[in-house]
């Protein structure tokens, strides 16, 4: 049994946490290392152009992974991952196709793993994730931030296991029209994944 | 700063980068040349060298270089793309009217810009419609969402054009504007299109304007506008009633609202209520049309006949203190020529004088009458459906109420007073003339011998037909009269005007000849003597009969046209039998042609007689009716016829007068007879 903390020792924590700026930082405020981040939203609104532009910013503080599960490494990825301004000549950030939930871990498990996985999307995963897989092994990388991306039905993520998910991140962000509405356990705001297409959606309001 | 290049790619300069985000220019080469052939990485949007810069496609820098140098294809606003100066809002708003006022140039302008962002408005919903269709996205809550970016818009127009829109930031607004935009871009944009709002804030309303004109309009002793705003007081205070005439309506002073004296006046004189009310109140036509009338524009006409312009005048010149000639003037537009004079000491039967004197001097220069005439109406009124009738002796006429300033001849007449009349003697100022020279100078007015008046006029008359044409300076005015005949001219309507201004003379038609004047004219047809079968119809009519000749002489005293009417039905024209001598000897072609006529025009006559009487047979009568009721009454030594019984033998009938019997002579025995026995 882990044994029980007091306020003051409570209080004299010290949190491993990432040091955001500029825009991100005013969404997602300086959000502890490691746990759960969901990205859900409907087919073709830019999910994957926000998670890669959300890998891209990431790779200033970890060595990223992204397994495009669902779409591989493809033609159509390559040019998302272009429109994303993905660094040509960054070396911290690694794309997979799919990669068995076990490989990963694994591979999460080496030394020099990756503190940040994108797992694009959770319907490929959902056979192995489900009945609570998810949430051992997202318990037995505690440390490890992983961002699940979702599908979306009736504005929920799909899947029950997505759902979970959801429930059990700290940070979620629904996209939908091009843009990113961060929500959780941070300040929260808006992000515009296509400044133009997001205007044209939403309006003015997602402009501060 | 980057700038907008060509295909809406974005350059940015090379010392925007060196030594910034690359040490030198070497390395930066060096890593464009890294990624020369390359999908992705930094690329040239320019080659540097020979007088050109070294441009570097702002779309291939990374994410943190983009972020720090700022792209100008950025928008705050998704109405931006959309928005553009719309060139035909600036048409239509320059020219659109409000109740007949153009707009002002800071309200077309705010128009211009509202309606350039409704138009975008309009746009973008649209496109987000679209888009938000192909991105699965709910559709509710559009409306709104556009608002606000309408309403945001307008700090982008600040920042890059300096202006601002106020379109409504309503939603409930804003939706009904939208709705009518997509229908009318440009007319629902208009606050107040017919000018109709305004007055609603009005304290002067149409109904009490209605009462202002009323009262100052109606009441017999002509109010000033000072009394009208007192009358309209007492009104308000219960001290005046006021009433619909037509209704019986006692207007409610509560329904009016208490205003001050200025205003009441102003509004009384205001343009638009003075033509109306001084219309009823103005005694002097001519003062109120020459304030409120608007005289038409016209060109002039180039050929004389075209139009006439007819008036009367009183020269300024007295025959007896204060009595002045009375003048009835024709005028030629085209040629400024006075055609036709006639005067008199009244103004009775002028009229007809003058129009029989036009006649005599168009068919003295062979012309026919004028095509148009342009008359004042008070004495040719009478003649309105008869002689003026189109057609009649004018194809066209136009009888102007007495204006003075719609006649041509009315300048004309201006000029001959203060040009031609002015220096004569005994000419008369106008009391009042504008110009100083125009006004009386001193000492008593003259007085000029009526016939001497008279002459003098005419002198000056035929002076100024006599005078250059203002436009062909070359030839008079009645050269070019007679010159610049309109070649469309119908020839005179004797038939029409005859009846009307010629003379009636009652007459009869005597062996063929019917007397005028103490002449014998014969029969005619448009001028022509009839002989044969015409003249004959013609004399079946009216031959001893008693007939009416109506009659024009000319400036000579001769006649110039007669026709013979009987039973008010036209017959014909009866024109002087040409003579010829009664010497052989002394006889012209003309003669003998004149004696061929004349026995021709007899023989017709004698010829009918003839023929009239071989019509008829030689028959007779024998009346058998008793004269005489009996013989009662006798002589007695009268030798008379008796009648006496004669007594002839008898004859009897032969009874057997058809059974013939042939009685046997000879005895010859027969045969026969010894058979039949």
């Amino acid at each position: 049994m882990a044994r029980a903390i007091s306020p003051k020792t409570l209080f004299e924590k010290k949190f491993d946490e990432f040091d955001f700026d500029g825009i991100w930082g005013d969404a997602f405020g300086k959000p502890e290392k490691g746990g759960v981040w969901i990205i859900y939203g409907a087919e073709k609104n830019g999910k994957t152009l926000f998670a890669l532009k959300l890998a891209e910013f990431l790779t200033q503080y970890e060595n990223v992974w992204y397994i495009s599960a669902e779409e591989g490494t493809g033609k159509e990825f390559q040019a998302n991952a272009q429109r994303a301004k993905i660094d040509p000549s960054s070396r911290k950030i690694k794309f997979s196709d799919y990669t068995e939930i076990e490989l990963v871990k694994e591979r999460l498990s080496k030394r020099q793993a990756p503190k940040i996985v994108f797992f694009d999307n959770m319907t490929i995963y959902n056979d192995e994730l489900k009945n609570g897989a998810f949430r051992r092994f997202t318990s037995d990388f505690q440390n490890t931030t992983m961002i699940f991306l979702a599908h979306e039905e009736k504005k929920e993520p799909y899947t029950a296991t997505a759902k979970l998910a959801k429930k059990l991140a700290k940070i979620y962000i629904r996209i939908e029209g091009l843009t990113a509405f961060v929500a959780g356990r941070c300040p929260g705001g808006i992000i515009a994944i296509n400044e133009k297409t997001a205007l044209l959606y939403h309006g003015s309001a997602i402009k501060k | 700063m980057p700038y907008l290049w060509i295909n809406n790619k974005v350059a940015v300069e090379l010392d925007e980068l060196v030594p910034k985000y690359w040490n030198c220019l070497k390395t930066l080469q060096s890593e464009l040349n890294r990624y020369k052939q390359k999908p992705f990485g930094i690329k040239r949007l320019q080659l540097g060298g020979n007088g050109r810069k070294l441009l570097i496609d702002f779309d291939s820098l990374k994410i943190a270089i983009q972020d720090e140098l700022g792209d100008p294809r950025r928008i705050d606003n998704p109405l931006e793309p959309f928005f553009e100066f719309d060139p035909q809002a600036v048409r239509y708003y320059t020219k659109f009217k409000r109740a007949g006022n153009a707009l002002e140039a800071e309200e077309q302008e705010r128009y211009i810009i509202n309606a350039s962002v409704m138009s975008a408005a309009i746009k973008l919903e649209e496109a987000r419609f679209q888009e938000r269709i192909k991105l699965r996205g709910s559709i509710r809550g559009m409306l709104a969402i556009l608002v606000k970016d309408v309403e945001q818009f307008n700090i982008t127009l600040k920042i890059k054009h300096e202006v601002s829109h106020n379109l409504p930031a309503s939603e409930k607004q804003f939706k009904k504007l939208l709705k009518d935009c997509k229908k009318d871009l440009y007319y629902p944009i208009i606050k107040d299109p017919n000018g109709g709002k305004t007055n609603n804030a009005r304290k002067v309303d149409d109904k009490t304007e209605v009462i202002f004109n009323g009262l100052f309009k109606n009441q017999l002793h002509k109010p000033t506008p000072s009394e009208v705003a007192r009358h309209y007081d007492a009104f308000l205070n219960g001290y005046a009633e006021i009433f619909n005439e037509e209704t019986g309506e006692l207007l409610n002073p509560k329904d009016y609202k208490a205003l001050s004296n200025t205003t009441i006046i102003n509004y009384i004189n205001k343009w638009e209520n003075r033509i109306a009310t001084h219309l009823s109140r103005s005694g002097d036509r001519q003062k109120y049309m020459k304030e409120y009338t608007t005289p038409h524009q016209m060109d002039m006409p180039v050929y004389s006949g075209s139009i006439i312009s007819i008036d009367d005048r009183n020269p300024p010149f007295w025959y007896e203190k204060g009595k002045r000639v009375w003048f009835y003037i024709g005028c030629d537009i085209a040629s400024q020529c006075f055609t036709t004079v006639v005067y008199g000491k009244t103004k009775e039967g002028i009229i007809t004088d003058f129009y029989r004197q036009m006649v005599r001097n168009h068919t003295e220069w062979k012309l026919p009458l004028p095509h148009e005439l342009e008359c004042e109406s008070s004495l040719n009124s009478n003649f309105r459906n008869t002689l003026l009738r189109p057609g009649a002796m004018f194809q066209s006429t136009r009888i102007i109420a007495n204006k003075a300033s719609g006649k041509y001849i009315e300048r004309m007449f201006g000029k001959i007073r203060y040009d031609i009349e002015k220096e004569s003697y005994g000419w008369i100022s106008r009391p009042h003339a504008k110009k100083e020279s125009n006004q009386a100078g001193p000492g008593e007015n003259k007085i000029i011998p009526y016939n001497q008046l008279v002459n003098d006029r005419m002198i000056e008359i035929e002076q100024w037909n006599n005078m250059p044409h203002p436009t062909e300076r070359s030839i008079s005015r009645f050269d070019y009269f007679l010159k610049k005949q309109h070649p469309d001219l119908k020839p005179t309507n004797w038939e029409a005007i005859l009846p009307i201004i010629g003379y009636k003379t009652e007459t009869s038609c005597r062996l063929g000849y019917v007397t005028l004047q103490g002449r014998k004219r014969a029969i005619a047809n448009e001028g022509s003597i009839l002989t044969g079968e015409a003249l004959i119809n013609i004399l079946k009519i009216i031959e001893s009969k008693e007939v009416v000749v109506y009659w024009l002489d000319g400036n000579d005293g001769q006649v110039i046209k007669a026709l013979v009417y009987f039973n008010e039905r036209l017959i014909c024209e009866i024109v002087e039998m040409p003579r010829y001598n009664r010497a052989s000897i002394e006889r012209t072609k003309a003669d003998h042609e004149a004696r061929v006529l004349q026995s021709s025009y007899v023989a017709s006559v004698e010829s009918f007689a003839r023929q009239q009487r071989s019509k008829f047979e030689n028959i007779n009568i024998t009346d058998k009716r008793a004269k005489t009721v009996n013989s009662n009454f006798k002589f007695s030594n009268l030798k008379r016829f008796e009648a006496k019984e004669e007594h002839f033998p008898e004859i009897f009938e032969d009874q057997d007068e058809d059974a013939l019997m042939l009685t046997q002579t000879t005895a010859i025995p027969s045969w026969k007879r010894n058979f039949i026995q």
